[in-house]
């Protein structure tokens, strides 16, 4: 018997386990036909607008602004739209799908310049001279035939003036007085010009791309680098002159503008000028600009600057209707039937509800539970099982579980030592276990305090019962208590306005990105909310607030103590820590993956998702790297160290999912590179059937690591990393941060890997 | 008993058949002098130069800078290479030897180098080019050797390390829209017999103005300007060439709409020469057609342009 035999069928899982669902509903789009689309009022909205600039008068602008929260679908409207964008133009470099991914302009201009590709502007400023060179030779009447060729491009205009023997001077220099005018700005239409001319490439493209002008362009006058955030908007303003000038259309989708435009790193305000300056250059080059982002975002910008977003639209979440619907597309993608089984109308109802209509959410949760009923299936016998309400609650448990007890402990304990507020840990409030109160916090001159109860995901009505059990055993040991309640992972639809009113307010739902600030918030409003002295002693109000000041500065000082602690160990270990890294590039170098990976080089972005993945598992796991160093006749306290971890089943069974993640993440990356071989790395654009092949093995990679799921890797974020596990306080106040490192990199891999492969081949 | 004349396309430079496009440069093939017809303005822009060099003293004793100017095709190298000619002429009779040294060609076309690189490239392969043509005793050369890349010690010390009947002409690679590399030579790298040509398609009236302004108090240069084809032009460049080449083979006239044709349409004497000497090689290699009593018609122009020699 093979050891397949002995493995249970699996069906294929028609939902992506990205969770990549497209929701724009455009009748005659033939896009992606893996994508499953459900139509939304956003979305229809978008594509609306989008097709009224496309197949509108050109020559006038747009601005559209599409907002939403995380997992709405914005990034796929977005490149759906751009998508749609380039059939309609029939030329993808007119479309442009961009996300902020650092906090800067300069950065987005960089990738900006980067996909508008060093041919692609040169392309653009040789049709201006077609356009010119043509010009020049109408005035003949001769030369019909060159016209026509110059105007598809079958003759490049160098060669058509060579070969006339025209004025070659003359045509640069209109050709600069055009690029000068369209642009608004010197030294582009210098630089762009010298495109045009032999030896000045690599210097301009890396002045565009933000480096510092080459001695050659400082003696033409080009003297400023572009790397500064207004310089940087200036330069994208002048792209969309260029290329959405000679009356001809562009297509710029920013997305995940939040993270340049938030609340925490609010623009200066000549950056918010610049950007304003550059809506209007956009609107006045005739060019549709999709700015994509939280609501917050929009919020962020000046008013001047909202004036000029004339359009918006939001996304809202999924209903039941628009889930059922696409669990039927999905399915009937997959099998060629649309039927809603395993799922039942009720189930999805509910899964609806304990996704809150998120669409990514949604996703994940049906691939999921479509997974868990293939595994009962299988466990059974029985083909006809189908989805039920557990299931997916199982489903949200462990996709959404958010933080570890431990690590949310620690969230929580950290920003109150901050914020100097006394508290209590574990505080039993009454005689019943269910007045336990996982953090009590008192104020001073206040008179009870605030209970702060945290929970895991409530998503059914004995969750809900649970939790109003604890709130009315608190209420009945302290009247005077206010309680906060602290939700560590999901909370279905409808559960909120249960609990608004034995709380008083709606629990709180931890997520990462406004935790602190929402829990700082709402502590310090339920202290306003307590009663307490109305006339204070000054003197005792003074006493009061120096001492929250000085537990306030005691945590602060607790803190820089550790930091210091960590940094003088990593001092006295330094030795130590670089023959660790030679002993680790050693292995790495030594590796058959490395080898493999060494023999064929893929392109920049590609090869960047690769090792982004590769290096996040490495830096997580560490598992060579900490057997090295105990065969490296390390004192007892490593070997203590190395056999602790390895006692450990969480430590030892995450980290083989991780390893095998690793070697599937290799395995898959030597897949493409053979694919890469195999296309011969020719210029030429992808054929449909190398992109198909590229889609499979996008599939083998999503249906191996479909059984190595990311949240069976977070035991090993609650250890420090090997190399940093004497870092005590500063490892543990990186375990988010490293979750969301390797979350990053490795979440959605295969559509990244293939949008980038994809992308490099065509500006190959 | 006379050889029988065969046909042949009268365009291009006696021995230069294949390259029909390269300038007059008589002061290597002493046969292009007759060829120089006056279009583009360029006579009148060789005779100021006549009248600016005069006697050649400012050349002897400080050294000086021509730069010509004007669009591409309209002739700058051709005159350059004819005011070079004259000059080792002039020399001559003055019992000096001129030695031309072309080194229009020293830079790399693939990449564009900074002024400092540019002059530091011009200066090293001059260097061979003076020991080769043997243009300084062998002392003098040992004594520069060393210096060869760097032109503030090169190009100042000439005028002492020449042999003292040489008198040097270089021909520069175009500055193009460097001004601050003309002035460089025309104002720190000057020197005594030595007289550099330049030629620019990049510079208008101010740059010529503001170059005559920084240089107002050194020793100012020889500017010259060819400009586009002018009135009659066009027909005075074919006519001679149609004329010149009567004894050596057989060629169909211009018809007078075609020669109409070409003074619309040409801007440049390279553009003319080009498309002149296109049409009767199409109509050569054809076969058909091509004898003294045939004529180049509007129709061979157009299927000139049209036709083989655009086809992508």
């Amino acid at each position: 018997m093979n050891g397949s035999d002995e493995l249970p069928h699996l069906r294929k899982n028609p939902f992506s386990p990205m969770a990549v669902a497209l929701i724009i509903d455009h009748a005659e789009d033939d896009f992606d036909e893996v994508d499953v689309t459900i139509p939304t009022d956003a979305a229809r909205q978008a594509a609306a607008h989008l097709d009224g600039y496309l197949r509108g008068e050109p020559g006038s602008g747009s601005v559209l602004a599409v907002l939403g929260d995380y997992g709405t679908g914005k990034t796929h409207l977005a490149v759906r739209l751009v998508r749609y964008a380039r059939k309609v133009l029939d030329d993808p470099s007119r479309a442009l799908y961009l996300e902020a991914t650092a906090e800067s302009f300069v950065e987005l201009y960089r990738r900006f310049m980067q996909r508008l590709g060093r041919d692609g502007v040169r392309a653009q400023v040789s049709d201006y001279y077609a356009d010119i060179v043509a010009e020049s030779l109408q005035s003949t009447g001769l030369t019909a035939d060159t016209l026509e060729w110059l105007g598809s491009r079958s003759l490049e205009p160098q060669e058509v003036v060579e070969r006339l023997g025209l004025m070659e001077s003359a045509l640069l220099r209109t050709v600069q007085d055009k690029l000068r005018q369209v642009t608004n700005n010197k030294d582009f239409g210098t630089a762009l010009t010298l495109l045009l001319r032999p030896g000045f490439e690599h210097a301009v493209w890396s002045w565009l791309l933000g480096g510092a002008p080459d001695q050659v362009l400082v003696e033409r006058g080009i003297t400023e680098p572009i790397d500064t955030e207004v310089a940087a908007l200036e330069a994208m303003g002048v792209f969309a002159l260029l290329f959405g000038g000679r009356r001809r259309r562009f297509v710029l989708a920013l997305d995940e503008l939040d993270k340049i435009f938030s609340a925490d790193s609010r623009p200066r305000a000549r950056t918010m000028a610049a950007f304003q300056t550059m809506l209007q250059v956009f609107a006045k080059a005739g060019a549709c600009l999709v700015l994509c982002g939280l609501p917050e975002f929009k919020a962020v910008l000046s008013p001047a600057v909202r004036q000029r977003i004339p359009y918006t639209v939001t996304m809202s979440g999924l209903g039941h209707a628009q889930v059922r619907d696409f669990v039927l597309r999905a399915q009937e993608a997959v099998t060629g039937v649309a039927a809603l089984a395993p799922f039942t109308p009720e189930t999805v109802r509910y899964l609806r509800d304990v996704a809150g209509g998120n669409t990514r959410n949604v996703v994940r949760l049906c691939h999921r539970v479509f997974r868990l009923v293939d595994d009962r299936a299988n466990a059974t016998g029985d083909p006809d099982v189908a989805a039920t309400d557990e299931m997916v609650r199982q489903a949200a448990r462990d996709l959404f579980g958010a933080l570890s007890a431990d690590d949310l402990d620690g969230s929580v304990r950290r920003l109150l030592d901050a914020n100097g507020w006394e508290y209590r840990r574990d505080h039993l409030l009454g005689p019943g276990e269910e007045s336990l109160a996982d953090f009590w916090i008192t104020f001073p001159d206040r008179d009870g305090g605030c209970a702060v109860l945290v929970t895991e995901s409530l998503l059914d009505n004995a969750d809900v019962t649970t939790v109003i059990r604890r709130v009315s055993a608190v209420r009945e040991a302290e009247a005077d208590a206010e309680v906060v309640l602290l939700v560590n992972g999901m909370m279905a639809d409808g559960v909120a306005i249960q609990l608004r009113e034995p709380l008083g307010r709606e629990p709180l739902v931890y997520s990462e990105r406004t935790f602190a600030d929402d829990f700082k918030a709402l502590v310090g409003a339920t202290s306003a909310m307590l009663t307490g002295e109305t006339a204070q002693d000054p003197v005792g109000a003074l006493h009061q607030r120096m001492d929250r000041l000085s537990r306030q500065q005691s945590s602060i000082y607790g803190f820089i103590e550790q930091l210091a602690e960590h940094v003088d160990g990593v001092r006295t270990s330094s030795d130590r820590q670089f023959s660790a890294i030679g002993r680790q590039l050693a292995l790495l170098v030594g590796s058959a993956p490395a080898r493999e990976a060494a023999d064929h080089r893929l392109p920049g972005e590609v090869e960047r998702l690769f090792r982004g993945a590769a290096d996040a598992l490495e830096g997580l796991v560490q598992v060579d790297l900490m057997l090295s160093e105990a065969f490296d006749f390390a004192p007892p306290v490593t070997q203590e160290a190395v056999h602790r971890r390895l006692r450990t089943p969480e430590f030892t069974d995450a980290a083989t999912k991780a390893v095998f993640i690793q070697k599937a993440v290799l395995a898959f990356r030597g897949a493409v590179a053979d694919w890469y071989r195999s296309e011969g790395e020719s210029d030429a654009t992808v054929s449909a059937e190398a992109e198909d092949r590229l889609e499979q093995l996008c599939g083998i990679y999503d249906d191996i690591v479909e059984f190595l799921p990311l949240f069976d890797l977070d035991p090993l974020f609650s250890l420090p990393p090997w190399s940093g596990r004497a870092g005590g306080l500063v490892a543990d106040v990186n375990q988010i941060t490293r979750r969301n490192q390797v979350h990053d990199a490795l979440r959605n891999l295969s559509p990244r890997v293939r949008r980038a492969v994809l992308r490099a081949s065509h500006a190959g | 008993m006379t050889v029988p004349r065969r046909p042949l396309n009268p365009f291009p430079l006696p021995g230069w058949e294949s390259t029909p496009m390269r300038p007059l440069r008589p002061w290597e093939r002493k046969a292009h002098r007759d060829y120089y017809v006056d279009v583009d303005g360029a006579e009148s822009a060789f005779q100021e130069f006549q009248q600016e060099v005069g006697d050649l003293t400012g050349v002897l004793e400080d050294g000086r800078l021509v730069l010509v100017t004007g669009d591409s095709g309209c002739g700058k190298t051709a005159l350059i290479n004819r005011c070079a000619d004259w000059t080792v002429l002039e020399l001559g009779e003055r019992g000096l030897r001129g030695i031309v040294v072309d080194l229009t060609g020293s830079l790399p076309e693939d990449e564009e180098l900074s002024i400092h690189e540019r002059t530091a490239q011009v200066c090293d392969q001059l260097f061979d080019k003076l020991v080769d043509h043997g243009a300084m005793g062998l002392p003098s050369a040992e004594a520069l050797r060393g210096d060869r890349d760097n032109p503030q010690r090169i190009f100042p010390r000439l005028g002492r390390a020449l042999d003292e009947d040489v008198v040097l002409l270089v021909l520069l690679p175009s500055p193009n829209e460097l001004l601050d590399e003309v002035i460089r030579y025309a104002r720190q790298l000057r020197s005594p017999r030595v007289l550099f040509f330049a030629e620019s398609a990049f510079f208008g009236a101010d740059e010529i103005a503001e170059l005559v302004r920084r240089l107002e108090t050194w020793v100012p240069p020889i500017t010259l300007l060819v400009g586009k084809l002018e009135d009659g032009d066009p027909e005075r460049f074919a006519d001679d060439r149609l004329l010149r080449h009567t004894a050596a083979g057989t060629y169909p006239r211009l018809s007078d709409q075609a020669a109409e044709l070409l003074s619309r349409i040409c801007q440049s004497v390279a553009m003319l020469q080009r498309i002149l000497h296109g049409t009767y090689e199409r109509k050569l290699e054809a076969g058909l057609s091509y004898t003294e009593g045939d004529q180049v018609t509007v129709d061979d122009i157009r299927a000139y342009l049209n036709g083989l020699g655009m086809q992508p």
